[in-house]
């Protein structure tokens, strides 16, 4: 997790994309420090509460804040040029038409505007500093490392003037996160609250190894011991295979709420590359949305009733599901540490065994194996018959 | 005056953090809708992380 999540580890597969993410990633955390004494400030009712504690240790670190969000500031600018100048194929991808390309539009234009609200209240600020104004000179932090290169553009402002921006520009910031604070849960960028607990409980074991389904393997083992079987009814209670989203598992929920919507997973799929209509991420999108609808109607009606739609058919189509290949490349890509053919495959499993609902091709493959102990036509007799030919 | 400003922003800060804890609350009660996954093996000897 330390890897994956602190340390970023997937994103570098991109390297260059991977250190102007860690630029925003950390340049994010540790801007919050100052939010705290912006937060503190408020309350109080004072101005810049740690400048007479810190000293000259205050000034080096609101030089290092102001370096981050210059830094995060361009960053972002080169975010929206990757996003919607030079649109790389899976950001130009039909699966972020519409809300989802807003979303991630709006989140960078938003940081730009907080980086920049903050850079200008200092410049006002330390301007003010240096005039001598009330308040702003007991105690003297100096200039900034970035901000007072703005200086010249408000040297023709009047103190009063100066004042209304300052003190604009700090409500705006901190109304600004407390708004963007909010607006979270409803966007992609949630993964920052999730991205850590979701590499947490990500599973660990190989990923080619296939889970085997315990209800399957009851049947069987039932079937050769009887004396096993539970006594009474046994009313089978778990339906195979998933149909809707409270058939997936807790962690494939939380997977769907941690998804960045980056593309990598789709990237990286042989089906998609091949045209096929499979997109892992939105396999992770829709189910996202599902559960918000699910949500919704619990929020409406106290609890869920049946409302005729679900995860399968509604929103993933059979054609996507059938196109995948099982490879795992989308699991090995995700840097949150999404499995998203975790979903594809328990949707899959439901399709096969509770709706038999499978290409021809398939249903003569599972009745060869189910007779013939392969996936050929050919009588298990003649499995060895090829030893003879070589002899 | 000043402690108008300081009574708007505690004002401001509580009904941010309260709809934000909301909606977080609710997204936990989602995600609790599924399916119960045991996730506590395979640790590594240090306790996981």
């Amino acid at each position: 997790m330390i890897l994956l999540a602190m340390g970023q580890k997937k994103m570098f597969r991109n390297p260059l994309v991977a250190l102007l993410h860690f630029v925003v990633y950390a340049g994010f955390i540790i801007i919050n420090i100052e939010v705290l004494e912006i937060v503190l400030d408020g309350i109080t009712g004072k101005h810049r509460l740690f400048a007479v504690s810190f000293g000259g240790l205050y000034t080096f670190l609101i030089n290092a804040f102001e370096v981050l969000a210059l830094l995060v500031l361009v960053t972002c600018v080169v975010f929206l040029i990757r996003r919607n100048i030079i649109r790389l194929p899976r950001f130009k991808s039909n699966d972020l038409n519409g809300w989802p390309r807003s979303d991630a539009n709006f989140i960078l234009i938003t940081e730009i505007i907080l980086m920049s609200l903050f850079l200008k209240m200092n410049a006002a600020d330390t301007l003010l500093q240096m005039r001598g104004a009330d308040q702003y000179a007991i105690h003297p932090t100096g200039s900034f490392i970035i901000s007072q290169y703005l200086h010249p553009l408000m040297n023709g402002y009047s103190d009063g003037f100066l004042i209304t921006i300052e003190r604009l520009c700090w409500w705006l910031h901190i109304a600004g996160i407390f708004a963007f604070l909010n607006y979270l849960p409803y966007s992609k960028h949630l993964h920052i609250v999730l991205a850590f607990p979701n590499a947490y409980y990500a599973k660990l074991k190989p990923m080619g190894e296939m889970e085997n389904m315990p209800s399957v393997q009851n049947e069987v083992l039932y079937a050769m011991q009887p004396e096993l079987a539970p006594n009474g009814e046994q009313v089978l209670l778990q339906k195979f295979g998933a149909k809707d989203v409270a058939d997936l598992s807790w962690k494939n929920l939380m997977d769907a709420y941690s998804c960045t919507e980056c593309g990598r997973c789709t990237a990286a799929c042989p089906a998609n590359q091949t045209g096929k209509l499979l997109s892992p991420r939105k396999i992770m999108m829709m189910t996202r949305d599902r559960i918000e609808e699910v949500g919704r109607k619990i929020n409406q009606h106290k609890e869920f009733k049946d409302d005729g739609k679900s995860l399968l058919h509604d929103y993933i189509s059979v054609e996507e599901l059938r196109a995948c290949t099982t490879c795992n490349a989308c699991v090995q890509e995700c840097p949150v540490s999404i499995n998203p053919l975790d979903i594809i495959l328990q949707l899959r499993r439901y399709l096969v065994m509770e709706e038999s609902n499978s290409p021809q091709e398939w249903t003569a493959m599972f009745s060869n194996v189910e007779n013939n102990f392969a996936p050929w036509q050919f009588s298990p007799d003649e499995r060895d018959k090829w030893v003879e030919e070589v002899n | 005056m000043q402690i108008a400003f300081q009574v708007l922003f505690i004002m401001l800060s509580a009904v941010s953090i309260f709809l934000f804890t909301k909606k977080i609350n609710e997204i936990r009660r989602n995600i609790r809708l599924g399916r119960d996954e045991n996730i506590s093996d395979n640790k590594t000897s240090d306790g996981g992380i």
